[in-house]
């Protein structure tokens, strides 16, 4: 990740007064938090960027810990595929520092062939979207951090 | 469909005859260069028109166009009261994105847009869904539920059979569904369904079901589809596309009332009648990997069900496939 991004999100932070931010761009993920006093970029491994196993039975899968984030947790209401744009083709519903509303849609839970639009249950701003394109989300699990 | 002069011209036209150029006029009530204008709009759809000086203007083969009225007079009392709105339109991108777009103003609840013309179909995740003008359905219906997602569970396979149903009153007895709802005759796909579900996704929401049928396609019409397909017509079928229509909008209300009444609970049995693989070996293909197993059929949610040894896995997502070596084994 480019290091004048990293600075560029420190100033943000201090000239907020959000406590802790997290972005991932690809396979990189860094998380800023002023829980010291010196706010230092903390290199972490992706969230959720490995593949989730498929359930084969109706196990939960409980997604890694994302106490990190401060902000409101949008849940699954489903088992299915999470799609971040209504096509392969189309440009994605949210990006991480986007602005939303309530009942915006974020992403597509597909389950069967049925598209089921999620709408944000938060008005706010996307903190983290922590799902990669295409993976399997269960039941209850996080998607998105509003903040 | 609305009384436009494109419309007109499409009726007059739909008889295969030739039509002169001032019969034409006549009857459309417009000028020569606005008749013009009109018979090029056709190629814009797709249509070859035949043009021969002294005789005017055919198309060949005719047309076989739908209508409200040759809709609506096929359907139940019943089925009718529950159809608030049929709209016929010549084109569209996507019949399902038509009535996503009313949404936006009002509930599309019992409202159905069939299209003459669907530009831009779309099957699961952008897979293009391809038809010319007047040779298949594309249907779509809305529906609002009250309790969210999870009454919606099973509604995908519902929708299936209830196409099932519709092709067996047409007089088609050997379709069969593949899951969760592709409709399959000999291996062929003869019908596609998607669902567009909007709202809140615990509280009330409204479903968009998309329909796909091929009607009268033929290989002549030379489709780039990337998978063995078949139509009605194809299968010796020769039912006007109304009657088509009509058949799938009675047998969908009928089956989404009574599935917003008892769940999927209640097709459950039927369903895996008219499944393809049942009890068959077979692989699904997953995001992430591909498992293999003797397909078992569903649950009550809808999930498809695939055993190994003595265990007995339930999936929500993936691609069903038949394995070649079909003798049993594991693999």
């Amino acid at each position: 990740m480019d290091i004048r991004k990293v600075k560029k999100l420190i100033e943000l932070l201090e000239e907020s007064d959000i406590h802790e931010i997290e972005i991932k761009e690809g396979e990189e993920s860094v998380r800023i938090s002023r829980a010291s006093s010196v706010a230092t970029p903390v290199a972490t491994p992706p969230i959720v960027n490995k593949p989730q196993p498929v359930p084969a039975v109706a196990t939960t899968v409980s997604p890694e810990s994302n106490k990190s984030h401060s902000g409101h947790q949008l849940l699954s209401p489903m088992v299915g595929t999470f799609y971040r744009a209504s096509s392969p083709d189309a440009t994605n519903f949210v990006e991480v520092g986007q602005n939303v509303k309530i009942g915006d849609v974020l992403c597509i839970v597909e389950a069967m062939k049925m598209m089921n639009q999620i709408e944000s249950d938060k008005a706010g701003i996307i903190e983290a979207i922590l799902i990669k394109d295409g993976d399997v989300v269960e039941f209850d699990q996080p998607l998105f951090v509003i903040a | 469909m609305s009384i436009t002069p494109l419309n007109q011209l499409l009726h007059l036209l739909a008889d295969g005859e030739f039509h002169s150029g001032t019969e034409l006029r006549i009857c459309l009530g417009i000028s020569r260069t606005a008749i013009w204008k009109q018979l090029r709009k056709l190629d814009k759809l797709g249509l070859k028109l035949h043009r021969v000086r002294g005789k005017g203007y055919r198309l060949s083969g005719g047309l076989d166009l739908l209508g409200v009225t040759a809709i609506r007079q096929q359907l139940s009392i019943a089925v009718d009261s529950h159809l608030k709105a049929l709209q016929v339109i010549i084109s569209t991108n996507s019949t399902n994105q038509q009535l996503q777009q009313q949404m936006q103003q009002y509930s599309v609840h019992g409202r159905a847009v069939i299209a003459e013309l669907q530009t831009a179909g779309r099957g699961r995740r952008g897979r293009s869904w391809q038809a010319p003008f007047g040779k298949s359905i594309s249907l779509s219906l809305g529906w609002s539920f009250a309790g969210g997602v999870a009454e919606l569970e099973g509604l995908s396979l519902t929708v299936g059979l209830a196409v099932i149903t519709a092709l067996e009153q047409l007089g088609l007895a050997k379709a069969e569904l593949k899951w969760p709802n592709d409709i399959l005759v000999e291996g062929h796909k003869l019908a596609g369904i998607l669902l567009d579900m909007s709202g809140d996704a615990a509280g009330p929401c409204e479903v968009v079901i998309g329909i796909g049928l091929n009607v009268a396609q033929t290989q002549a019409d030379d489709l780039s589809i990337d998978q063995p397909w078949i139509s009605l017509k194809q299968l010796g079928l020769l039912v006007p596309r109304s009657t088509v229509a009509a058949a799938l909008i009675s047998q969908l209300i009928v089956h989404l009332l009574d599935f917003q009444k008892a769940g999927f609970v209640k097709f459950q049995n039927r369903w895996q009648a008219y499944h393809c693989y049942q009890d068959k070996l077979i692989s699904l293909h997953l995001p992430n990997r591909i498992v293999t197993g003797i397909c078992r059929g569903v649950n009550i949610s809808g999930a498809l069900l695939l055993q190994q040894g003595s265990n007995m896995y339930t999936f929500n997502g993936g691609e069903v496939s038949i394995r070649a070596n079909d003798s049993g084994m594991l693999v």
